[in-house]
Formats: C-alpha cells, structure tokens, sequence
C-alpha cells in the first residue's frame, strides 16, 4: 500500500513541475493533433457531434422495444403453432384469446418504436392486398370483432408500406370502436379514385366530435409530426401523423350523415400496387426462387391450375402489358416479367403463344428493351436476316424506280406545262 | 449496468421472426364453434358453381369456395391453403350455411343415430335372408 501511495505522489509531483506535460509537447502534440483532425474529417459527417438527451431516450426506448418486439413475435408464433393444432373450441378460443393480447402488446411496441422515429419492423419485399392490409390492422385492436369489412378494392398496397398503412389504420379502427356504442359496428371500405389513389374510409355511429375538436384534430393531423405533450394525451393521433407523412398518406376526420365520424385516408398512386389475383395465389403461380413457398406450391397448385390457369396466364399477359407501358421497373415487377417472358413463348401444350397488337406495337415503339432480351440468339439472327432481305429489297425497288424516273418526270412537267 | 450513450442504435438483426399480420381471430370474428359437425376427414363439395357469389367472398373463403368444386375434405383444404384447420371449420360452416357448400356425410354423423344403425341392420339382415 505504501509503495503504491508512493508512487502517485510522485507521478502527482512530476505532473505539476510539469515535465510530463513538456513531454507531450512537441511533436507528439502535433501528431495527436493531425490524427485528431482526420479522424474528424471522416467520422463528423456521419455521426452527429452530441445526441440530446431526448434522442438518447428516443433511442434507448426504441431499442427495449425492438427486443419486446422480438419475444412477442416468438410467442405469437408458437400460438400460431398451437392454434393450428388445436381441435376444441374452449380451447381454441382461450389461445385466441391470448392471440389477441400478444398482437396488441405487438402493437404498442411498434408504435413505440415510430413515435421515437425509427421503423417499426422490416418491409416486406411484397405486396399485400388491401384486404389484408386493413385486417391486419383489425386484428391489432381491442374490438375488433365490431369493425365490418365494406366494399374494397381487389388492389394490393407495395410492400415499403403495407405494414405501416395497417398500424396507421389500426389507430383510426380502435379511435372509432372506442368512441362508439358497444353494439355499433364500424365500417372500412376503400375504392380506386380517379387519380389513381386509393381512398380507405372508416365509418363510425358515435355521437361525433363538435366543429371546433374536428378542425383541431385535422390541424394536427395536417401538421408535420412532432413529439410533445399532446402526442401523450393522443397517442394514437401521433402515430398516424407520423406514420401519415413517411408516406405521404393524408388523413382527415369528417362528420357522418345522420350521426358519428368518418376518418378518410388517401394512399397516394405510388404506393397502390394493382393485384387482380390474391396475394397468396399469386405467389404459388409466379414464384419460383424461394424454396419454402415452392414446397408448398405444388399441392397447392396442381388441383387449381387446370381450372385457374388460363385466368391467371391472361392476368399475366395484361400485367406485361402495363407494365411494358408504363415503363415501370420494380423489383417483383422485373422477375415477373422475366418469367411470364418464358412461359410466353409458347403454350403448355407446346403451341406458340399469341402476343397481344398492343403488346407488339409497344415492343416495336419504344420500350423494346425488355422484349428484345427475351428472343433467343437464333430469332433475333433471323429478324436481323429479315431485315437485310427488306433493305435489299428497298434499295433494288428504290434502283428501280430511278430508273423509271426520268421519263416519269418528263410526263410529268409535260402535264404540268 | 452499462447504457451506452454514444449510439443508442438497434439491437443488431433487427426484427428476427415476422409473425402473421393478420390473426386467425380476426378471420372468423373470434369465433372457434362451428355450427356443423366438422371433422378432419369431412368432405366438402360446391354443388353449383356461382362465379358473382365468389366474388363476393373474402379470399379465405373465396379460395375454399373454388378449391371445392370437387369434393375435398378439410384436412387437404387446410394443408393446401395454409389456412389453420380452427378457420377452416368457420368458414366452411359460414359456407355451408348459404348452402354454397355441400357437407358430405361421414360415418361418425350416425354413429348415435338409433333409427340409421336400425335401418342398416335391417338390410343386412334382409340381404342374408
């Protein structure tokens, strides 16, 4: 112990006749310094100088959340496994019971996680029909048994945003189950609008809000999100905010004839994907590289695929067609069209397959690129054979008729004389 | 206890599971009971096809509708959709109760029936006399 106080007495005295300090001087000084500089260059543009103290909130709730996240994913899908075995129905309806808890523990935990600003979970690379998008945000909600599915579109939302767009309708689903009469029902439809966007629509037979509330609330609704007091008192209002502007989805509350509150919601053109075949089956008929859906493919798909087939190759066709005309390049969009190009060569049955005029016309305009990758080497040698015999041709006609020219022009300025 | 307070980041990986976003519960309303007697070997049949009434069908039930037109039994119905065999039975029985699905009778429907084992052994009795 002496030795040791010893020692810090003298390091103590030596630092203050200060000629450990005058060692560092110089240039060892230098050197930090220069390698201080550098390092700043190339850390200080990504990282910011000092999170505040609400960021580094903001971050620690978000990561506690993440890992809630994860244990209650886990048990929602050992209930999946259970229920899925499960043969009584007392039984079957206590794990639906428990079911039901954990997707709401779920939900809050994603909510948690955008009011501190990150993503609430990985996006899908597919997309999802909007029936499913807005079940998905029914099942997270305390009564979700009231919420009456009305008339929707077979369209599907892209897979950047399915995932958000339910939590966002699923705050709008619970607002009007809570505040409307236990026995009401609250009523979700969507419809393409003229546009190209789709508008969902959340009905409620509550007593509605007063002019004044309902122009405060859409102010809100309207205004760029921000964590403050009031998103504490309406938390549900901020996650829609939030969640509203990472996709320039509006949102707006109105009054309902004769009595209650509908909440609208416009998901714009882009992130309305066109689906004229389920989510599901789509992937049995088109999906290829995955090995856990092609297993399940097959049984799937063989007892189906006499009696769908041909709808389904038609749907096909007319999704080439669209997308070859929009010029549209997603990354489903591209694989599916690499193998609807495959299978568009010819029928099963062997046949060659007939392209539609308006598919021809698109391919000889502009947008060619994507057909021409498709012909074999030996059609396109072919069509390139084609084309010399017609410029051959050209030019022995064009010899022709020069030929033939001068004494067609001397009748012809004899009539013009 | 250390809390880190230079990058309050993630944990790594992320959300590692991804559970169904729509949960069993919400496709029958909650409801486990149905009003058939529906068993794993039942068979089911569509006695008419009606392409406009299937359009009106969610696409669970749309999907047993279409999968129906030749007689199938709800074990393979549930395996080929990947639809829980719990759902099934309430979407089926919902079916059923339009009369767009035709329940097939199995063995075990009779099984406490006394008029039916009666009449059965009256025929037997009548083919070996």
């Amino acid at each position: 112990m002496t030795r040791v106080r010893d020692m810090l007495e003298r390091s103590r005295r030596s630092l203050l006749a200060g000629s450990a300090r005058e060692r560092l001087e110089g240039p060892t000084k230098q050197l930090l310094q220069r390698s201080r500089q550098s390092v700043a260059q190339f850390v200080a543009p990504t990282t910011p100088k000092q999170p505040s103290p609400q960021e580094v909130l903001a971050g620690v709730c978000s990561s506690v959340a993440l890992r809630d996240l994860n244990l209650v994913d886990s048990l929602l899908e050992q209930l999946e496994r259970m229920e899925a075995d499960e043969d009584d129905p007392d039984s079957l309806a206590s794990l639906y019971k428990l079911d039901h808890l954990a997707t709401r523990l779920r939900r809050n935990g994603e909510n948690l996680r955008v009011l501190a600003g990150r993503d609430a979970g990985e996006n899908m690379d597919e997309a999802s029909s909007l029936v499913d998008v807005i079940r998905a945000g029914m099942s997270s909600i305390e009564h979700y048994s009231r919420v009456e599915l009305g008339k929707i579109s077979n369209l599907g939302v892209v897979g950047v945003a399915a995932d958000d767009v339910s939590r966002l309708l699923a705050e709008l689903l619970d607002n009007a189950t809570s505040h409307s009469p236990p026995t009401s029902a609250v009523t979700v439809s969507a419809h393409l609008t003229e546009q190209g966007s789709v508008m969902v629509r959340v009905e409620d037979s509550g007593i509605g809000l007063p002019a004044a509330r309902l122009s405060a609330l859409n102010e809100r609704l309207a205004s760029t999100p921000v964590l403050d007091r009031d998103a504490v008192r309406h938390m549900g209002l901020a996650v829609v905010r939030r969640l509203a502007s990472r996709h320039d989805i509006s949102v707006w509350l109105g009054r309902r004839a004769p009595h209650g509150t509908t909440a609208s919601v416009l998901l714009p053109e882009s992130l309305v994907h066109e689906t004229s075949v389920p989510a599901k089956r789509q992937v049995q008929v088109s999906e290829k590289p995955e090995p856990a859906r092609a297993q399940r493919s097959p049984d799937a798909a063989s007892p189906q695929r006499p009696t769908t087939g041909p709808v389904t190759r038609a749907r096909a066709a007319e999704r080439t067609e669209r997308t070859g005309q929009t010029g549209k390049t997603e990354k489903t969009g591209k694989t599916e069209q690499a193998e609807q190009a495959e299978q568009s060569s010819t029928t099963p049955n062997g046949l060659p397959r007939r392209v539609p005029q308006s598919l021809k016309g698109a391919a000889d305009n502009g947008p060619a690129a994507v057909d021409n990758h498709d012909l074999t080497e030996s059609e396109q040698r072919a069509g390139h054979e084609q084309l010399l015999a017609d410029l051959g041709d050209f030019a022995e006609g064009e010899q022709a008729a020069r030929q033939d020219t001068p004494p067609d022009d001397t009748t012809h300025r004899r009539a013009e004389q | 206890m250390v809390i880190r307070s230079d990058e309050p980041g993630d944990a790594p990986g992320g959300r590692e599971v991804r559970s169904r976003r729509v949960r069993p519960y919400a496709l029958t309303g909650g409801r486990t009971r149905s009003r058939h007697q529906l068993l794993v070997e039942t068979m089911i049949s569509v006695p008419s096809y009606d392409a406009e009434f299937a359009e009106t069908l969610l696409p669970e039930s749309r999907s047993l509708y279409e999968n129906a037109r030749s007689p199938v039994s709800l074990a393979e119905l549930s395996a080929s959709l990947s639809i829980p065999l719990g759902v099934i039975r309430i979407l089926v029985s919902d079916l059923a109760a339009e009369e767009a699905v035709f329940i097939h009778p199995t063995g075990h429907t009779y099984q406490y029936d006394h008029t039916i084992l009666e009449r059965i052994l009256d025929g037997l009795n009548k083919l070996s006399a």
